[in-house]
């Protein structure tokens, strides 16, 4: 092991991690430092302040925005891509062995094709 | 002559077994076509390993040298190893069917989709 | 001694395996310990072999059954007559991987999996599935390899059915048998017409024999497209979200390392049967190459678009399982690509090597990090008692341990420094740059993709309110849990903090012993 080093040798970056690692350990104690001396909170706890914001209800809430509807507008984009993905991943294992049939001629249509 | 028979024979089985395989939506069935499929297998080897006038490959009371003509052994070795793991295979596979009917009532792959995450 | 390790290997586990039953009869502390010791065990011989055959270069044969196990050749003979066992860099470095997996699955699945009358059978199944995955990565035989890859299925199987009172489990431990018999099916038809051709399941023998004509390309078909299904590349990945999902933790992540165990067999066909051809007339490794490679990008781009928009948390890590396959397959079909270029092997010297290095390197990665996201899946799945997003909130006020994996886990996939997965992924990014700009964009793209998803599953399972009235099992996280988690954590930073040590010790020799021309 007498060539081993402890960077990755690329070209155009600096990559030396404990390097890194260091630098950044640094900028989080400058950072905490900082902030016990200047940093206040200007926040009243127990009042509706701590409670998530959707968007303007006015009753008290205890939920987020549901996970599945985040990534709606790339989901409404690709939603011709979706539906015939969808119907394809729906548990038929016909479909599932017809695919690898499939794949199997067309490699050997490409072999005695004399393409391989 | 009589080899390229045995030949057709394993493709024709390899093939029905397959077409099984993809068309037919019992669970039971498709077991039984993937049994299909190996025991096509299990005479491609078989045939692979014979030589026309060769006797089994034993040299306790084989023939003499000059007439000494054997068929292959190490194919059939892994005929015998490949039976069994059909075996222990179609016995798992059974199993988890009987499992899957206890659970569920049905035994179509049509009607086990299960899968209705997608909104 | 340490010439009868490649056969110990194999045997200490499978010992184990057979004498659970009756070591379980004395008692639970027992049997775990012996499991333990054989699993720590393993892990000794794999690590105690790296100065010998990664680091010094040298193959290590055992020819099973014979007087002397390193005599290969009897001298009246002109071919190899035995089973013969092989090491060399390529195998360790598989072996380690999953005998690493392995330990950490077992420590996770000590405080998982309930210790009723079922965990004995648990425990041998999980032994079956380690020797088969290690008999498949050191054998050298066509035969034996067929036969381990049976093993490896039917535990493989048997451990996804393995909550048999719901609904799906046993009909995904069907569905997951059925694949893989078809796949092994295949496979036997492809050793076939080797066999046919040449008279030996010896891979060293068919090697220096081979003639690649119309039957041995055939073969090869036979051989290469049912291994790409069982490791999940697309087309044929249908079956990995409904398997993957229906397992419970530790077996999922076990299950990773079974379907990288089939990609070891695909690279490994490619070049040490049908590389380094003596003759002038060879496959046309530059179709083989693209076709990994539009298998490869396939997968990548299909597997995150499909992993965006599930609702299911283990079936959308199985998506991601799906895509990080492609970026193996991406870079190994790269340097497949280039590997006889007419240049006269500067273009592989350039990034062809690179590229493999990447791929090779992604798949320790991709073990270590997908098997950390599964456990604490398993965490997750184990407080709601529900795998649905949507029913999801505010884990980390109680559990950030589990939080804390499993940002490690999530950054470590997105390929963001200094975790061990930017160390892969820039290598493949960077080398396939060089062959063609369009992959790498669509590597980088699909990358930026992977943190979104999950940024998803961060935020719904974990950030959030507490509410406490979800949360199905209150009891605190046991010590085998954190343990598992924990090792694959520590790998996770060490393998991003030093990535040039793993890429000297274990990858180069690696990809040294399966390309041999250059």
């Amino acid at each position: 092991m007498n060539n081993v080093h402890f960077s990755l040798d690329i070209t155009g970056i600096f990559w030396n991690p404990i390097a890194l690692v260091i630098i950044f350990a640094a900028i989080m104690i400058l950072i905490f430092i900082w902030g016990r001396i200047s940093f206040n909170r200007d926040y009243n706890e127990k009042t509706a302040q701590v409670k998530p914001f959707n968007s303007g209800n006015v009753e008290e809430i205890d939920y987020n925005v549901q996970s599945s509807n985040l990534y709606w507008g790339f989901r409404r984009a690709l939603s011709g891509f979706y539906t015939r993905m969808i119907e394809y991943h729906d548990g038929d294992l016909n479909n599932y062995l017809k695919w690898m049939v499939i794949i199997v001629a067309l490699c050997l249509l490409l072999v005695s094709g004399g393409f391989l | 002559m009589g080899n390229y028979f045995l030949y057709v024979t394993v493709v024709l089985l390899i093939f029905i077994g397959v077409t099984a395989l993809l068309y037919k939506k019992n669970l039971i069935k498709i077991v039984i076509a993937l049994n299909i499929v190996e025991s096509g297998l299990n005479l491609f080897f078989l045939t692979l390993a014979y030589r026309p006038g060769g006797t089994a490959p034993i040299f306790t009371l084989a023939p003499g040298l000059e007439e000494l003509k054997m068929v292959l052994p190490t194919p059939q070795a892994l005929i015998l190893t490949n039976i069994v793991i059909g075996f222990a295979t179609s016995a798992l596979m059974l199993t988890l069917a009987i499992m899957t009917y206890r659970n569920n009532k049905t035994l179509d792959i049509q009607k086990l989709r299960g899968v209705e995450d997608h909104d | 001694m340490i010439k009868h390790i490649p056969i110990l290997l194999i045997a200490i586990p499978l010992l184990a395996a057979f004498m659970l039953p009756i070591i379980g009869r004395i008692g639970i502390k027992v049997r775990d310990l012996v499991v333990l010791m054989v699993l720590l065990t393993v892990n000794f011989l794999l690590f105690y072999i790296i100065p010998e055959v990664a680091l010094n270069g040298k193959v290590m044969y055992y020819v099973v059954g014979a007087v002397d196990p390193s005599a290969l050749h009897p001298e009246s003979l002109g071919f190899p007559i035995r089973i013969v066992l092989k090491i060399d860099g390529f195998s360790l470095f598989m072996g380690i991987i999953s005998a690493v997996v392995a330990l950490s699955a077992f420590l996770y699945s000590q405080s998982y999996i309930k210790n009723d009358e079922r965990k004995s059978y648990y425990q041998i199944l999980l032994m079956l599935m380690l020797v088969g995955m290690l008999g498949l990565e050191l054998t050298n035989d066509l035969f034996n390899f067929f036969v381990f890859m049976e093993v490896l299925s039917i535990s493989c199987a048997a451990l996804v059915a393995y909550n048999t009172e719901e609904r799906h489990p046993p009909y995904a431990g069907y569905k997951y048998m059925l694949i893989s018999a078809i796949a092994t099916s295949f496979l036997l038809l492809g050793i076939g017409f080797c066999y046919a051709q040449y008279g030996s399941f010896n891979m060293d023998y068919i090697h220096s024999k081979m003639q690649h004509n119309l039957i041995d390309k055939m073969a090869m078909i036979f051989m290469i497209i049912p291994l790409a299904m069982k490791a999940g590349a697309i087309p044929m990945h249908m079956w990995v979200p409904d398997t993957y999902s229906e397992a419970p933790a530790p077996v999922t992540a076990m299950l990773v390392t079974a379907s990288q165990a089939s990609l070891y067999a695909l690279f490994r066909f490619s070049f040490s049967l049908y590389g380094n051809p003596v003759s002038s007339v060879s496959i046309n490794y530059n179709t083989l190459g693209w076709i990994i490679i539009t298998l490869g990008v396939l997968s990548m781009f299909i597997g995150v678009t499909m992993a965006l928009v599930q609702h299911d948390v283990k079936r959308l890590m199985a998506f991601h399982a799906v895509s990080q396959t492609g970026y193996m397959l991406l870079g190994v079909g790269v340097g497949i690509a280039v590997y006889a270029a007419a240049d006269g092997g500067s273009s592989f010297n350039a990034y062809g090597k690179v590229a493999m290095t990447g791929g090779i390197f992604h798949i320790m990665n991709h073990a270590f990090y997908k098997g950390l996201l599964f456990l604490t899946s398993g965490v997750i799945v184990r407080r709601f008692g529900t795998r649905n997003l949507d029913k999801m909130i505010g884990l980390a006020h109680r559990d950030t341990f589990t939080a804390v994996a499993f940002i490690i886990g999530a950054m470590a996939i997105a390929g963001i420094p200094p975790f061990n997965g930017f160390a892969s992924k820039i290598l493949i990014y960077e080398s396939v740059y060089k062959f063609s700009p369009l992959l790498s964009v669509i590597a980088m793209f699909v990358s930026v993709l992977t943190l979104a998803s999950f940024v998803k599953v961060f935020y719904s399972a974990f950030l959030g309110p507490r509410r406490d009235d979800l949360i199905v099992d209150k009891s605190p996280l046991p010590f085998g849990m954190k343990a598992g988690m924990g090792i694959l954590c520590v790998l996770v930073v060490l393998l991003g903090l030093f990535p040039d040590v793993v890429i000297e010790t274990l990858v180069k020799p690696a990809v040294s012993a399966l390309v041999t021309i250059r």
